[in-house]
């Protein structure tokens, strides 16, 4: 479709266009949610609110579409515990460095405001487990469960050059599909070495796990068969590499994590039409979809807990 | 049904019954060219009635035994008046001669024919072709469909959007028929042209409200457009040249007086004309696009009693993109094929009979190409088609039409192929659905009393999908519970449905008369798209053992005046239609997903309404012609799995229309049209919130289709000027002065597409400026408008 689209633009060689102003209805505040439980790892919840699509989102206003003053409850389907509310301001600035790149919020954001997430310092992600969230905010509650899936792990990963590249390609996994259970997965990558030349020299190249733009798949056409899949490298910076001729692809030399999670139907139908959404939003020839949430009572975002399989590829030739 | 059967039976008893009666019957047709006159008609003065002749400009009427005088006429035409001895059955074929070819020195008095206020049909038009000749036309390009678009009822999308909607209906609720073969998409270049070389067309005729029963298979309209048969007398040929194409139609006797061939091609060269412009270094070098037409036709008298015609149409848009530096190319053809294979024959001077055998064909093909990895979609419908429609015309106050239509059906959704290298990727393979679709029909157009006319029809029309087919059922979540394997022409399926039509017509005085009609419709296939505008990836599905046919009740009544000795005619037509059944994708569908899964499995299925009043107003006579026309009308749909099953306007709701045409003739030689149309803007979804997650901006839409975007107007005017059309020599014995019509004679059109150059919304969408992570993102909404102010001239000519 996105073609089409292309080619529309095209041939509308005389057409012209002009800025207009849409007067829509004030829509309805909603509350956003954005909570990970991951094996391991302590559970993270970020409330914040919807705002008109056509408002301008400059620091303030991002900083004040956030949400505090939420009381959440954790459960595990045995102990049920209060969320300890955390705040940026009582962060090192490394830290808020790491915490944007998993959040998203700008780190202006994190360092002028005080910015409050939740979390439970005495649970941790165990396989298996399903966990429920209930937000009580300003009256309203708030619920959605997600389950930590047992990990499927990859037979093998590699790196391999594309076409008649000279040392840019992509990374390929096998997968042994499980067939007795409905599975959905979710890739992410790394690159955990340092650029050599440049401005950037001697940083890392990716501070966090990236997820491509499709990033989620299920099993429905591949139940219980073995394949190999490849996806390209995530990235859409400013840095010299997320540019032509580099941007999307993995190059000789690169040390790869890959993490293959699995998750829910839940968090892969929220993921899979986030997705699509982004890359459609704006087309007059994608029909509009909304994000289907895995929250009750009508908010919006996802709660979602990962089970994830890591494995590193070095890339050479 | 019992009722009805014995009505019939009883029927034919009491014409049986009569003796004592003689029948006029044979065809009506142009001096000059031998074309066929559709809808001359035959009226006889003693008994004040008269018949009008079919589409192969047949007639047939019985009246007692006795000498009439019997008035032959056709608008544009001059009269002829026979005097004619009926004491036995008569054949008796006529020629017209146009009132323009009869020179001044004649000046026959130009009547108009009160056939708006006589005939039973409502919501129907008919349109000449020459009548759209005068009128502004878009880049030069005379376009039928564009004109249908301009009456009441009828509306456009817009710029840039395929098809043409009727009274609240989409635009897959079309029977579009060209020489009686279906046209699937008719329109080139996202609708900025329709397919149907205006050269190559005899004449137009729109259904909206009150579909006979001899048409069928679809719910809102029926465009039934004729291609001219060929002279068949002389040689002549027409031709246009403009500014995007050029077109060129030749049409003669094969033998003369008895069989004739008309051929008409069209091409557009707008992107061979630029490419000279584009620098050869230039990244898109070698894109392109251009569309052609072409329109055949042959006919043969086999003797007075048969006649056989062969017709078809050809057409093609092919767009092709090139990106030289990523070797990327993408070629995107699409286009209709017809092909009828048609037999006249007369049984009787009573009985008439047409039968047809009609190949049908749309294709939309997408091949996209980059390195190794080649990409292509496909999709279509074919068709084969027999039909037999019989008139019979057992005396003046009824004309019967009973007859059979059967069609195979072939419907590739869609087939996505992919490959890299010598890997091939498994989209589901290619998926076809087969269906047999027929219907038999009767009906009888009859006066019952001096004021009182009706046409009762019944239509029994049935559809079955066959195999083979491989169902995939579904669950809930969407998981596939069975897969059922249905064997080659095994029935999935089979949906049998009455459709009975009634229209009617009370005369209330000389001038004015009631009409009202009742319809109930089936259609069996569906168009469904995906995006907010229609294109030519739509894709045609048909009714399947999931997908139930669609179905129309339709009540309109209308109350229609002339004035002046019928130089104005006016009418207001209210009506009422209630649609179920109607098909859309579900939320987020994704059509080229066809592995272990059904394309109708992603559908979701729901109802609509529209009410809404016509009024029109048309001046044929006198320099000065044209006509307005204004619709108000309200259309809604309401699916429970769409928004969250709250009703919402219909994309193409209008509470507005309005279309001013006028043509005015200020010499022999210079004739000026204008149009001014202004339309309520198109209904369409935005975005009403935003938030984020994992720094992603997602929005949440507003209510399905609550904005609108901002009203349609445009005005359109145009000047032609003609050459000299009569050389005048002096008779050497008499000294008296002729006109004789020239061999050769062309005229210059002048069109300038809107006017004062109005910004109409094709679509809107949006600009993210800046970025999120420092605080700049920004949002604006970016309306896009097709054509400025566009001026063109054509050249056309005869010989």
């Amino acid at each position: 479709m996105r073609t089409l689209y292309i080619v529309i633009v095209l041939l509308t060689f005389v057409s012209c266009e002009k800025e207009i102003d849409v007067d829509l209805p004030r829509p309805e505040e909603k509350l956003v949610v954005e909570g990970v439980i991951e094996t391991g790892a302590f559970p993270y919840v970020v409330l914040s609110k919807s705002s008109p699509y056509f408002d301008p989102t400059d620091i303030e206003s991002v900083a004040n579409s956030y949400v505090s003053n939420a009381t959440i409850t954790i459960s595990d389907g045995t102990t049920t515990n209060t969320m300890t509310k955390l705040c940026s301001g009582g962060l090192t600035q490394p830290q808020r460095v790491q915490l944007s790149g998993v959040l998203g919020i700008p780190v202006g954001v994190l360092t002028s405001y005080n910015i409050c997430g939740f979390t439970d310092l005495t649970m941790t992600g165990e396989v298996g487990k399903t966990y429920t969230i209930s937000i009580d905010w300003e009256g309203e509650i708030y619920e959605s469960s997600t389950t930590i899936e047992q990990p499927v792990p990859l037979d093998s990963t590699w790196f391999k050059v594309f076409g008649d590249r000279d040392s840019l390609g992509f990374i390929y996994a096998y997968l042994n599909e499980p067939g007795a259970t409905q599975n959905y997965y979710r890739w992410y990558a790394k690159r955990i070495n340092s650029y050599k030349y440049g401005s950037l020299k001697g940083q890392t190249k990716d501070n966090q796990f990236n997820p491509p733009s499709s990033s989620v798949f299920d099993d429905e056409f591949v139940n219980g068969t073995s394949f190999e899949f490849g996806y390209n490298r995530p990235g859409g910076s400013e840095k010299a590499d997320d540019q032509a001729p580099e941007r999307g692809f993995f190059k000789v030399g690169d040390t790869v994590v890959v993490k293959f999670c699995s998750i829910d139907k839940g968090v892969h139908d929220f993921v899979d039409k986030a997705e699509e959404q982004i890359l459609s939003t704006g087309s007059p020839f994608a029909a509009p979809i909304n994000v289907v949430s895995n929250i009750s009572n009508g908010a919006l975002g996802l709660w979602a807990g990962y089970s994830p399989y890591f494995d590193t590829v070095v890339c050479t030739k | 049904m019992k009722n009805f059967l014995l009505y019939i039976f009883m029927f034919f008893f009491s014409v049986a019954g009569f003796n004592q009666k003689s029948t006029l019957s044979g065809s009506i047709k142009d001096a000059e060219s031998g074309e066929t006159l559709i809808g001359a008609t035959a009226y006889v003065e003693e008994l004040k009635i008269g018949v009008s002749a079919n589409i192969y400009g047949f007639y047939s009427l019985t009246v007692p035994s006795g000498n009439y005088t019997v008035k032959y006429s056709f608008v544009g035409y001059s009269d002829v008046v026979k005097k004619i001895d009926l004491t036995e059955s008569k054949k008796q074929n006529i020629e017209l001669t146009s009132s323009d070819v009869i020179i001044k020195e004649f000046k026959v008095e130009e009547e108009q024919g009160d056939n708006n206020t006589k005939s039973t049909e409502m919501g129907t038009v008919d349109l000449e072709v020459e009548q759209i000749k005068n009128l502004p036309a878009f880049m030069g390009e005379v376009d039928i469909l564009k004109t249908i678009q301009l009456l009441p009822g009828v509306q456009s999308a817009g710029e840039g959007n395929t098809g043409f909607y009727v009274r609240g209906g989409g635009p897959d609720q079309n029977l579009i028929l060209l020489d009686e073969a279906v046209v699937y998409n008719a329109a080139h270049l996202f609708g900025f042209f329709s397919v149907f070389n205006a050269d190559a067309i005899k004449n137009v005729n729109i259904i909206k409200g009150g579909m006979p029963a001899n048409y069928g298979g679809r719910l809102s309209s029926v465009l039934d457009i004729s291609m001219k048969e060929g002279n068949n007398k002389s040689f002549h040929g027409d031709g246009g040249i403009g500014i995007i194409a050029s077109r060129l139609t030749l049409e003669g006797p094969i033998q003369k007086n008895k069989s004739s061939f008309i051929v008409s091609g069209r091409r557009t060269y707008i992107s061979e004309l630029a490419q000279p412009f584009i620098k050869d270094d230039a990244p898109v070098k070698g894109s392109g696009y251009y569309f052609y037409d072409f329109n055949a036709k042959l006919n043969y008298q086999i003797s007075d009693k048969d006649r056989l015609f062969l017709s078809g149409y050809f057409g093609k848009d092919v767009f092709t993109y090139r990106q030289a530096e990523s070797d990327f190319t993408i070629n995107i053809p699409w286009g209709n094929a017809t092909g009828a294979l048609r037999w006249n024959h007369i049984f009787s001077d009573k009985l008439f009979l047409n039968t047809t055998a009609i190949y049908s064909s749309y294709d939309f093909t997408f091949e996209g190409r980059q390195d190794d990895f080649s990409f292509g979609l496909y999709s279509g419908v074919r068709d084969w088609n027999f039909k037999t429609d019989f008139s019979y015309y057992p005396n003046p106050n009824n004309t019967i039409k009973f007859g059979l239509n059967y069609t195979y059906h072939t419907f590739i959704p869609n087939n996505v192929t992919a490959t890299q290298g010598d890997t091939e990727f498994d989209f589901g393979g290619a998926v076809r659905l087969y269906a047999n679709e027929g219907a038999l029909y009767f009906l009888d157009e009859v006066k019952i009393s001096e004021l009182l006319s009706i046409n009762a029809g019944l239509r029994i029309s049935s559809f079955q999908h066959i195999g083979p087919f491989t169902r995939y059922v579904k669950d809930n979540e969407g998981n596939t519970i069975e897969e059922v394997e249905y064997k080659k022409n095994k029935s999935l399926r089979t949906y049998v449905r009455p459709e009975p039509r009634l229209t009617g017509r009370y005369t209330l005085d000389e001038n004015s008369s009631l009409k009202f009609g009742a319809t109930l419709n089936y259609q069996y296939m569906h168009l469904v798209s995906v995006g907010g505008n229609s294109l030519p990836t739509d894709l045609w599905i048909p009714s399947t053992d999931i997908v139930k046919p669609q179905r129309a009740t339709q009540f309109n009544l209308g109350y229609f005046r002339n004035f002046k000795k019928n130089m104005f005619e006016t009418s207001v037509e209210v009506y009422y239609k209630d649609l179920r059944n109607l098909v859309e994708f579900k939320d987020g569908a994704d059509p080229s997903d066809g592995v272990n899964d059904n394309i109708d499995n992603q559908l979701t299925f729901g109802k609509g309404y529209s009410y809404g009043a016509e009024l029109f107003i048309k001046k044929s006579l006198g320099k000065l012609s044209g006509w307005i026309g204004y619709t108000w009308s309200r259309t809604m749909r309401q699916f429970d799995e769409l928004n969250n099953g709250e009703e919402y306007p219909a994309k193409f709701d209008r509470r507005h229309d309005l279309s001013i045409t006028a043509a005015y003739d200020l010499t022999d030689r210079w004739t000026f049209g204008a149009i001014f149309v202004y339309a309520t803007g198109n209904s369409i979804t935005l975005p009403a919130s935003k938030y984020f997650v994992e720094g992603e901006l997602l929005v949440e839409y507003a209510p399905r289709n609550s904005y609108r975007m901002a009203a349609y107007h445009r005005a359109d005017i145009s000047a032609t000027y003609s050459g000299k059309k009569y050389k005048e020599y002096k008779d050497v014995e008499t000294g008296e002065v002729k006109k004789v019509k020239k061999k050769f004679i062309s005229s210059w059109n002048f069109s300038v597409f809107n006017l004062y150059n109005r910004k109409n919304p094709y679509f809107i969408y949006f600009d993210n400026t800046g970025n999120l992570s420092n605080g700049t993102l920004d949002v604006a909404a970016i309306q896009v408008s097709l054509f400025p102010v566009l001026p063109s001239v054509t050249w056309n000519f005869s010989f």
